[in-house]
């Protein structure tokens, strides 16, 4: 219908130019006749052409109208009043059209608060409205060099190819304006790109953000999924929050009814191509959801267990200053009032106090190597190296402290090196029948490494209750422990994270 | 004997302040915690102060670290550390703020009444006095290669009297030897672990000590 309607002006238009004597220019008419039916044709032909393919785009419809006007424009080749009326007023109706074009390019709505203002929005919203703006410019400038010309009264040649200017920049607008509005179709072929990147590529964390940002050309593209407790996290399972802000638009892709993913975007792009995109993406998803439920569940775990042990070496602790501040204290204070008494008395009673009295001294060094086992002191205030040179003072197999840290380490880093050189001695001595213990703790950057080394007849047992536990408290303190035993002797290693 | 007692327990501190008084010592101050016991200290002029190494407010080594403060400030007053730690690394940290008039021993120690006031009067003399289940650690210690392996029992009975910080005549009394003999052996051990023999009986304990507590005594010998 309205390619008929177009179709029609622009024959009509041509007859005007044929049959009418008031000529628009000075230029031959056959020359002029072509230009005028090409810009026409091209602004009626590329807005038919957008209307068609961009419908929810208003510029196919206005381009249509640039055309009809520029055709509208020839009436005034007719003789009488009212055609040049008609003709004068096309001339502004297509001027008026081209602005609003231009404002409103690519959905052909103008903004309310301003062309400058929503230029400055975002990189996205520059780069769709690139050929409204720049074919703006370059009409306005040919348009100028037009009318300089003819003011400073340059000499034909120059003048003549200039004056075709600004009609060669109506012929070639159109066009220009057509492709960048099917430009977020061609994006839309970049969705067939996305899903063949999603199937070809290697699975790792925060891969489909990446693909979906390249596919909608978005770097600030977020990602976050939610979780069956309400709560969101990234790819890596790091808890975050998405919410839409001015100029943020936040989109929940669901599938088979659930949520799996939270996307936020540039809210300029087309919120039909980004459902697209993340629909396409949806299995990609939905994988990468169940691998951050997992990587947030283990983080949790992971926490849990370090303030597990964080609570137990507490309580280890305070038990060791109830022992040396109650029950130690009280026993040597009876042993002490024991010994006064016994000075006093004689016969067979004194003796007899004076076992009782041995028997406190004897509990009273029991309580201190138990309260010693449960928190040795000198590791809190002395450090590994005084704590390890002490262990290795008491143990019955010699030991030799190869390397010990010059400076002092987080203390749950400390309690856990002492622990696990602590244990392993007590299995040299115990269950290998060692000759000899080598004991190393290296710095190394960000990490430190205690190896304990036997030359015993092996059999360790990891799953034993006392290299098993080392093993957990080495984890909750995200290190890696291992022990090889042979025949030719035991060792237990363990590295840990003290950045 | 004047005495200044630092000690938060307050039925021990009395119990220690009877032993101390029986035996004919003057307790010139008492204290609950180590700023009680530096104030004092300032007040009361004493031959020794006898400091509980735990005291509020974290009940760790707050005595250790009087200790240290005491010994700046009043270099005459002798300080007895009675310990709830057998840490020789707590042993050799109070020597190394100086080496006279210092004792370190367990806690324990004081049921051991002629001992205890023995070891307070040593003290308040000038001399040093180590536990000996803090020296008898040390002595314990496996080696690979040993260099107390070529003592013999004798030597090792003076070398651990020694370290305890007893002169060759405390020795040669304890062990019911001549002094001469007692000399001799010092020769003898010492020659045996490459030690620098010395004339001052407080600088031979730390050197004893600190070789004992080396992590490679053999390496020491060696050298």
């Amino acid at each position: 219908m309205a390619a008929v309607a177009t179709a029609a002006t622009g024959c009509g238009a041509a007859t005007a130019l044929v049959v009418g004597d008031d000529r628009l220019t000075d230029r031959a008419p056959v020359v002029e006749l072509l230009v005028i039916l090409a810009v026409g044709w091209s602004f009626a032909g590329c807005g038919l052409a957008g209307w068609a393919r961009r419908p929810a785009s208003r510029t196919g419809a206005l381009m249509m109208s640039a055309g009809l006007a520029w055709f509208l424009r020839t009436a005034a080749a007719f003789p009488g009043p009212v055609p040049h009326a008609i003709g004068r007023l096309a001339g502004v109706l297509f001027l008026v059209v081209l602005v609003v074009l231009v404002a409103g390019y690519p959905d052909g709505r103008p903004p309310a608060r301003g062309l400058l203002r929503r230029w400055r929005v975002s990189p996205l919203r520059r780069r769709a409205q690139a050929p409204a703006i720049a074919g703006g410019v370059v009409l306005l400038a040919a348009v100028g060099v037009r009318f300089l010309g003819d003011l400073l009264a340059w000499p034909r040649a120059v003048t003549v190819p200039l004056g075709w200017l600004p009609e060669l920049t109506l012929v070639l607008w159109p066009p220009v304006l057509l492709l960048g509005l099917l430009r977020d179709r061609l994006d839309r072929a970049t969705i067939g790109e996305l899903v063949l990147t999603l199937s070809r590529d290697a699975p790792g964390p925060g891969r489909v953000r990446d693909a979906l940002a390249r596919a909608l050309r978005d770097d600030s593209l977020e990602v976050a999924f939610p979780l069956p407790g309400g709560e969101q996290v990234d790819a890596a399972g790091r808890p975050v929050r998405l919410t839409g802000t001015t100029g943020r638009a936040v989109t929940v892709v669901d599938r088979d009814g659930d949520p799996i993913a939270a996307l936020r975007y540039d809210a300029t792009a087309d919120p039909v191509l980004v459902r697209e995109a993340a629909a396409a993406a949806g299995l990609a998803l939905q994988n990468e959801r169940l691998r951050a439920e997992a990587l947030a569940r283990l983080d949790e775990v992971r926490q849990s267990r370090a303030r597990i042990l964080a609570a137990a070496d507490a309580a280890r602790r305070s038990v060791e200053r109830d022992l040396h501040d109650g029950a130690q204290q009280r026993l040597i204070g009876a042993a002490l009032a024991l010994r006064l008494v016994r000075g006093r008395i004689d016969g067979p009673e004194a003796a007899e106090l004076a076992t009782i009295a041995d028997e406190l001294d004897a509990a009273v060094r029991e309580l201190r190597e138990l309260a010693r086992g449960l928190h040795p002191t000198v590791l809190s205030d002395g450090g590994l190296g005084p704590a390890l040179t002490s262990l290795a003072e008491r143990s019955p197999v010699p030991v030799a402290l190869a390397v010990l840290p010059a400076r002092r380490l987080p203390e749950a880093v400390e309690v856990g090196c002492y622990f696990v050189v602590a244990e392993a001695l007590t299995n040299a001595a115990k269950h290998a029948g060692a000759q000899q213990v080598r004991v190393a703790v290296e710095l190394d950057g960000d990490s430190v490494r205690v190896e304990v080394a036997d030359d015993g007849r092996g059999g360790a047992d990891p799953a034993g209750s006392g290299l098993r536990g080392l093993a957990d408290r080495v984890a909750a303190l995200g290190g890696r422990f291992d022990v090889t035993s042979t025949s030719n002797g035991t060792r237990v290693s363990a590295e840990l994270p003290c950045g | 004997m004047r005495v200044i007692i630092a000690e938060d327990a307050v039925l021990f501190r009395a119990g220690v302040v009877r032993v101390l008084t029986d035996a004919g010592c003057t307790v010139v101050a008492e204290a609950g915690d180590a700023p009680t016991l530096l104030a004092a200290a300032a007040r009361h002029p004493a031959d020794v102060a006898i400091v509980d190494i735990r005291m509020p407010p974290t009940h760790t080594i707050e005595g250790l670290d009087a200790a240290r403060a005491l010994r700046a400030e009043h270099p005459g007053l002798g300080v007895l550390i009675l310990s709830a730690y057998l840490e020789p690394h707590y042993a050799m940290t109070l020597l190394e703020h100086g080496v006279r008039a210092a004792g370190y021993l367990l806690k324990d120690r004081v049921t051991d009444l002629e001992e205890f006031v023995a070891a307070v009067r040593r003290v308040a003399a000038g001399g040093l006095v180590i536990d000996p289940s803090v020296v008898a650690q040390l002595l314990g210690r496996r080696r690979r290669r040993d260099p107390l392996a070529g003592l013999t029992g004798r030597e090792r009975d003076v070398l651990a009297l020694m370290a305890e910080g007893r002169s060759n005549q405390a020795v040669a009394a304890r062990l019911h030897l001549s002094p001469k003999t007692v000399e001799a052996h010092v020769r003898s051990l010492f020659g045996k672990l490459g030690l620098e023999e010395t004339a001052d009986d407080n600088r031979r304990v730390l050197a004893v000590l600190a070789f004992l507590r080396s992590a490679d005594p053999a390496a020491q010998v060696a050298s």
